[in-house]
C-alpha cells in the first residue's frame, strides 16, 4: 500500500516539469490534464491485466495461461490495430474490436488445447496463436499510413502515451462491466482450482465455467488493450508479486498490478526524457525480475 | 428406496467397451462396494453414477429420474463424489477449500455463506482436521490431505457419497481411520455410500454388500459373508486360494490365504 501511495505521488510530481512547491497555471494543467489521466490509466491497466491473469491461471491451474500466453492481449491488439489500419469504423471502439479480438484468440487457444491443461500444451497453443495474431498487426502496421503507425506500434508494445481524459470515456464504461463480472465469476474460479472431477462433483461445469472466466478475462484485457496496448506480462507478474506477498487474493493481485504499471510508466515517461519508452517493454523486463525474485525464494 | 440405479449402462473408449450393460440399484443407507480386477471398470462406473461421465448406452436414475436431466447443481446437493485422485493445490488454506463444498448450495452470486457455514464446520470437526483449518493444503501430510478431501465430500452435506478408492496413499492406521470414520458417518447421517476398494479384506468388513465387475458386467451381486469366497477370488481376481472369515472381538473379518 505504501509502495502504492509514493507510485502515485512520483507519477504526478516527477518529470518536466517538476511538481514539488510550485502550483502555477502550467503545474496544474500539467497534472490535471496529462498525468492525472495518465495514471489512471496506468492504475486500471495494471488492475485488469492482473485480475485477467489471476483468473485465467487459478481456473485453468497454470501459471502459465496469462493473457499474452493465450492469445487474449495478443488477440485484442491484433483486431484493434487492424481496425485502425484500415480505417474501420465500428461502434464503441475500441473497446468492441479489443473484446472481439480477445475472445478469439483465447477462444481459439482454449477449443485446440481442448481441455489438456498441462503446462506445455497451454503454452505451445497459446504461443501459435499469439504469434499468428501479432502477424495480423504487424501486417497491418505494414500496410497503414504512416500516420498511424505511431498508434499501431502503441498496439505492438503497449504504451500509456497521450492519454487525455478523452481516453478513459470507453475504460470507464469497460470497467461497469468488469467490476459486476469478475464478482460473479470469482466463486467459480475458486471452485475451478480444486480439479475438474471436485468442480463438477461441487455442482460446476468446468468447460462452461472455463469459457465464462475466458469471456470475463477478454473484457478486462479489452479494456485496457483499447486504449493502452498489449503491456506486456502484467498478468502474469501480478499475481506471483501477490502470492508472495502471501495474499493471492483479487484486490492485492489488482493492486500489485496497478503500482507496477504505475512505475514502470513512471521509469518510461522520466529515464530517458524527453524519449519516451513504452511501458510493455519495461513491464516485460519487470516481469523477467520478478519472476527470477520469485524462483529464488520458492 | 433406490436413490441411484444403473439401468444397461454401456461405455465405450473408442474400440473398447469397458461396461457392457451394466445394472445396478445402490439401495437408501445401505454402503456398497466395487470389486474387480484393475481396467474392470469400477472407477467408470463409479465416474457414471457420478453423472462425471455419460454413458455410451443406457442411463442412470438419480431418484428415479434420469441424471443426465438434473441440473449440476442439484446432483450435487444428492450425490457427492471423493475422486481417485487430486490435483495439487496450492495457495489455499484447509477451510477455504472445504469451503468449495458448499457451491451448489450458495446462491446465484455465490458470495452467500462464504463467511462461516455450519456444514463447513461439521466437515471439517468431523474428518478431524478442524485443528489445521487455516493450514494451507500444501503443509498437510498425504493421509491428512485425503482427510481434507473427505471433508471437502461431506461439506456438499450429500445423501449419497461416492468414494473412489478413498485409501489411497494411505498407511494402515490411516486407511482404517478414514473407513471407520466413513462407516460413523454413513450411521450417524444415514448416508448411502458406494465406493471402489482394492483390498478385499477391508470391503468385506465395512460393506452391507459387494458388487464384483467382470468383463463389463456384474458378476456377482450379494452380502460380503455370503458371496467372498474361494470361488470369486478364482473367477473375477484369477487367484487360487482360500477365503477364512473369522469372528473377533464381534466382529466378522475376512482373510484371503494364496495357495
Amino acid at each position: 500500500m505504501a509502495v502504492g501511495v509514493v507510485a502515485v505521488l512520483g507519477s504526478l510530481a516527477l518529470g518536466r516539469p517538476l511538481v514539488l512547491f510550485e502550483w502555477g497555471e502550467l503545474e496544474q494543467v500539467v497534472v490535471w490534464q496529462l498525468r492525472l489521466p495518465r495514471l489512471l490509466l496506468g492504475v486500471v491497466a495494471g488492475a485488469c491485466l492482473g485480475t485477467a491473469g489471476l483468473l485465467l491461471q487459478e481456473s485453468l491451474r497454470n501459471p502459465l495461461a496469462v493473457p499474452e500466453l493465450l492469445g487474449v492481449s495478443s488477440g485484442a491488439a491484433a483486431a484493434v490495430g487492424t481496425c485502425v489500419a484500415f480505417g474501420v469504423a465500428v461502434p464503441f471502439a475500441p473497446l468492441t474490436p479489443a473484446l472481439a479480438g480477445a475472445a478469439v484468440g483465447g477462444g481459439l487457444t482454449l477449443l485446440a488445447v481442448r481441455g489438456a491443461t498441462g503446462p506445455a500444451a497451454v503454452l505451445l497453443i497459446g504461443a501459435a496463436v499469439g504469434s499468428a495474431c501479432q502477424a495480423v498487426l504487424l501486417a497491418a502496421t505494414a500496410v497503414a499510413d504512416s500516420r498511424e503507425q505511431g498508434v499501431l506500434v502503441r498496439y505492438l508494445l503497449g504504451s500509456l502515451t497521450g492519454t487525455t481524459w478523452r481516453t478513459l470515456a470507453p475504460v470507464a464504461a469497460g470497467l461497469v462491466l468488469v467490476v459486476p463480472a469478475v464478482v460473479l465469476v470469482l466463486p467459480r474460479v475458486r471452485v475451478l482450482r480444486l480439479g475438474d472431477d471436485e468442480a463438477l462433483s461441487a455442482g460446476l461445469r468446468p468447460g462452461r465455467a472455463r469459457l465464462a472466466v475466458l469471456g470475463v478475462a477478454s473484457l478486462l484485457v479489452a479494456a485496457v488493450v483499447g486504449p493502452a496496448g498489449p503491456v506486456a506480462w502484467v498478468g502474469f507478474f501480478a499475481p506471483r508479486l501477490a502470492a508472495w506477498l502471501g495474499r493471492p487474493s483479487v484486490p492485492v493481485t489488482a493492486l500489485a498490478g496497478a503500482v507496477v504499471v504505475v512505475v514502470a510508466d513512471l521509469v518510461a515517461r522520466t529515464a530517458l526524457y524527453p524519449v519516451e519508452l513504452p511501458v510493455g517493454g519495461l513491464t516485460a523486463l519487470a516481469a523477467v525480475a520478478v519472476g527470477l525474485l520469485v524462483r529464488r525464494r520458492a | 428406496m433406490t436413490p441411484l440405479r444403473a439401468e444397461r449402462v454401456h461405455v465405450r473408449f473408442g474400440e473398447h467397451e469397458v461396461l457392457k450393460g451394466v445394472d445396478l440399484a445402490v439401495r437408501e443407507g445401505e454402503w456398497l462396494s466395487l470389486l474387480g480386477r484393475n481396467g474392470s471398470g469400477k472407477t467408470t462406473l463409479l465416474r457414471v453414477l457420478a453423472g462425471l461421465l455419460t454413458p455410451s448406452s443406457g442411463r442412470v436414475l438419480l431418484d428415479g429420474g434420469p441424471l443426465d436431466r438434473v441440473p449440476r447443481r442439484a446432483v450435487a446437493r444428492r450425490i457427492a463424489l471423493l475422486p481417485q485422485s487430486t490435483p495439487y493445490v496450492r495457495g489455499l488454506t484447509v477451510r477455504q477449500f472445504v469451503r468449495q463444498g458448499r457451491y451448489a448450495a450458495r446462491g446465484p452470486l455465490g458470495m452467500l455463506g462464504e463467511v462461516d457455514d455450519p456444514r463447513v464446520r461439521e466437515a471439517l470437526r468431523d474428518t478431524g482436521v478442524e485443528q489445521w483449518a487455516d493450514t494451507p493444503l500444501e503443509r498437510l501430510s498425504g493421509g491428512q490431505r485425503q482427510r481434507v478431501r473427505l471433508a471437502l465430500a461431506l461439506a456438499q452435506d450429500a445423501p449419497v457419497l461416492l468414494l473412489d478408492e478413498p485409501t489411497t496413499y494411505l498407511d494402515i492406521r490411516h486407511q482404517y481411520e478414514v473407513l471407520n470414520l466413513v462407516r460413523d458417518l454413513q450411521r450417524e447421517r444415514g448416508l448411502t455410500v458406494v465406493s471402489v476398494l482394492h483390498d478385499l479384506a477391508q470391503a468385506a468388513r465395512y460393506s452391507d454388500r459387494v458388487v464384483a465387475l467382470l468383463d463389463g458386467v456384474v458378476h456377482v451381486d450379494g452380502a460380503p459373508s455370503e458371496v467372498v469366497d474361494a470361488v470369486l477370488l478364482r473367477e473375477v481376481y484369477d487367484v487360487a486360494g482360500s477365503v477364512l472369515w473369522i469372528t473377533t472381538n464381534g466382529v466378522l473379518k475376512m482373510v484371503v490365504v494364496p495357495d
